[in-house]
């Protein structure tokens, strides 16, 4: 009975997983493999094959995979110690930069972007203090305009788990005679290792796949993100989609996968070892 | 207590609003029943065009002049968007505003009506060279809207005495790094073909040709500092470069606005002339409506409004005078019929030529220039890998030692 009122009252998210993920996902597989032509519907690898064999695609999709490593790599040696001193703060203070962090993302993403823009183009601020050096269309421009966007992405979960932290737990280790160090390596860091993993996925996901950034602030080689958005503008026709976008997408998202699983790996293996070390 | 004073609270609060709700709803089919009878003879008017293309007032001017009809009007951002809605909506769409080589496109899918040119009035006002081109040679489908041609906008202050005359300077070392280019398919690409094979290659479907016309603008890729379209307006503005791929009625705004010395030139290889035309599709259920639109926007003082609103070059003489000097003997806004005769427009290539056209695009914007200002990552990569290592190996290491740990217990 109370399986059966269990089952109910998860069905409306199943509906909205079904409706919103698995049948998006199942699309974008149908449009990669499948060609609907006049003459019927066709199977065909020549798509998946294309994003596997064509090297300049492999490169951006390289390229892009590096942005965002790159990127996720600087926002958590940023963030983590960002949110390791916000959550030792005193609570109102807390609360008052926890606000300030979050400021900027009350903005819209493009204009955020665009700000940035104004900063690094030829008369911007920081421009001047290079003296002259402009980093709109560099690759540092790129890095600097996804870690400014996905910043807080990373340290709002690390300090959300940071602040969920025992107080308990970690004055006994103190009793046991661990210093700061040994309190930080053996209790806090474990625990957030949560934090951190979904801080991640939040941050290099993203950066993976936008085409903003780049197309503002480095339009000269594109990045995977760009190039499935002139697939689905310019090779869209009156009989559908171009399959070559959905293959691109389809394979972006395993690698997403792949890259996300290993992360997690790290999380479980962690998290057995941070359980047993208690 | 405060339960009891809660609950008529919000029972006098329920009647209140029960009565406002029926006095709404009186109000809304009285306004109804008034509305249909002051409409009933009112026939709508689909109007689709691109979005800011037409000053607002000249619609309420129209829908005064002619209050039998109610135009609805809708704005799309691209030709390929307003293809897309045409086709898979069944709005009945009475009047578009498209360009050469989509009116091209809607004729070979016949999509366009047959325009009855005596019932456009105001037709013999548009400028004869604009008229019977490639896309439409008999003048039997579209009515010139705007138009305009593609060129370089050159800073006379970097560039010096230099003669901005060929489509070469765009690949001339000499201005490295201080090139904008058009990021748009089509006429970045016609600008390469061109240069390569002369003016009749602008609308070329020979695939060799198109690959390497490719070829060329990867090579030219180290020296241009940036592809855009709205984004590169301001950096020219400012005169920080020399040399950008514009469309004149932009070209004609950027100049204007810069306090620097900016020009315009169309090359000698010759260039693209654009037209904006107004359609009828055959979705329209109204016809004599729609004729009576067109004929409304050709009238000269609606065209000078439209063309001052927009900006954008218009296609009458007559409404050319009324705007004035700075317009007229404009070289950008109003070219010479001697360098329009050096122009040529797009017409449609059919899908599978524009297949080719985007695998080439595609090529060319997936390369990467080898520029020597870009800030060298390579330190970065080699800290990473290290730090990576050294993460794994701690973990693994960790993991031995617990392990062993386990084993000890």
């Amino acid at each position: 009975m109370t399986r059966i009122t269990k089952t109910l009252k998860n069905i409306p998210l199943y509906v909205w997983i079904i409706l919103f993920t698995i049948v998006p996902l199942v699309m974008i597989f149908v449009y990669a493999v499948f060609e609907f032509r006049p003459d019927g519907v066709h199977f065909t690898l020549e798509h998946l094959k294309y994003v596997f064999t064509d090297k300049q695609v492999l490169q951006a999709e390289l390229r892009s995979l590096n942005y965002a490593f790159i990127s996720t790599v600087i926002c958590l040696l940023l963030g983590y110690p960002l949110a390791y001193f916000l959550s030792r703060l005193s609570e109102r203070m807390r609360s008052f930069l926890s606000i300030l962090l979050l400021l900027p993302m009350w903005m819209n993403f493009i204009i955020r972007t665009y700000a940035m823009l104004s900063l690094i183009d030829e008369e911007g601020i920081v421009t001047r203090i290079l003296g002259g050096t402009m980093l709109k269309g560099t690759d540092a421009a790129i890095i600097i305009g996804m870690v400014y966007n996905f910043l807080p992405f990373l340290v709002l979960p690390i300090y959300t788990s940071m602040t969920k932290i025992d107080k308990n737990l970690i004055e006994a280790a103190q009793d046991l005679g661990g210093n700061t160090f040994h309190v930080f390596k053996g209790v806090i860091f474990p625990l957030t290792v949560p934090g951190v993993v979904s801080g991640i996925t939040m941050v290099f996901v993203p950066c993976v796949t936008t085409f903003v950034i780049p197309q503002l602030l480095n339009n000269n080689a594109w990045t995977i993100g760009k190039l499935i958005e002139f697939k689905f503008i310019s090779g869209a026709s009156a009989e559908g989609v171009d399959p070559d976008g959905g293959a691109l997408s389809f394979i972006l998202m395993v690698l997403v996968f792949i890259c996300m699983s290993i992360f997690n790996l790290i999380d479980k293996d962690d998290e057995s070892a941070g359980g047993m070390t208690l | 207590m405060e339960k009891t004073n809660s609950g008529n609270v919000r029972h006098a609060f329920s009647t209140k609003s029960r009565i406002l709700c029926v006095v709404i709803a009186a109000v809304m089919v009285l306004g109804l029943l008034s509305g249909l009878s002051a409409c009933a003879p009112k026939q709508k008017l689909y109007v689709f065009n691109c979005g800011d293309y037409i000053d607002p007032g000249v619609i309420k001017e129209f829908e005064k002049e002619y209050p039998q009809y109610k135009v609805v009007y809708d704005t799309y951002d691209t030709n390929e968007t307003m293809y897309q809605k045409l086709v898979s909506t069944n709005t009945p769409y009475d009047v578009l505003v498209p360009s050469d080589y989509m009116v091209s496109r809607l004729i070979n899918e016949g999509r366009l009506n047959k325009i009855d040119m005596s019932k456009i009035t105001n037709y013999g006002k548009i400028r004869s060279d604009l008229k019977g081109k490639s896309y439409d040679p008999d003048n039997e489908y579209s009515v010139p809207y705007m138009w305009g041609t593609l060129g370089i906008i050159y800073n006379r202050d970097l560039i010096g005495d230099d003669v901005i005359d060929s489509w070469d300077c765009l690949w001339n070392e000499k201005y490295k790094g201080s090139i904008l280019m058009l990021d748009s398919i089509r006429d970045t690409m016609a600008v390469s073909l061109v240069r390569l094979y002369g003016l009749d290659a602008i609308n070329s479907t020979d695939p060799e040709q198109i690959e390497a016309a490719g070829k060329e603008l990867e090579k030219q890729k180290a020296i241009v500092a940036q592809y855009g379209v709205d984004d590169i307006k301001d950096p020219m503005i400012r005169g920080n470069y020399a040399l950008c791929l514009e469309w004149s009625g932009d070209a004609y705004a950027i100049i204007d606005e810069s306090d620097y010395d900016l020009g315009y030139a169309i090359p000698k290889e010759g260039s693209n002339v654009w037209i904006d035309s107004m359609v009828i599709p055959t979705s329209s259920k109204n016809t004599e409506g729609a004729l009576l639109f067109i004929d409304f926007m050709c009238r000269t003082d609606i065209a000078v409004k439209n063309a001052s609103y927009i900006g954008y070059s218009t296609p009458q003489d007559e409404a050319l005078a009324e705007l004035g000097e700075g317009y007229i003997d404009d070289e950008v806004y109003n070219p010479s019929t001697e360098t329009l005769a050096n122009t040529k427009e797009f017409v449609d290539l059919g899908a599978e030529v524009m297949e080719t056209y985007n695998k080439t695009w595609e090529k060319f914007r997936l390369t990467e220039s080898e520029t020597e200002d870009s800030v060298n990552l390579t330190w970065l990569y080699i800290v990473l890998a290290v730090a990576v290592v050294a993460v794994i190996v701690f973990f693994v290491i960790r993991k031995k030692k617990r392990d062993k740990l386990r084993y000890d217990d």
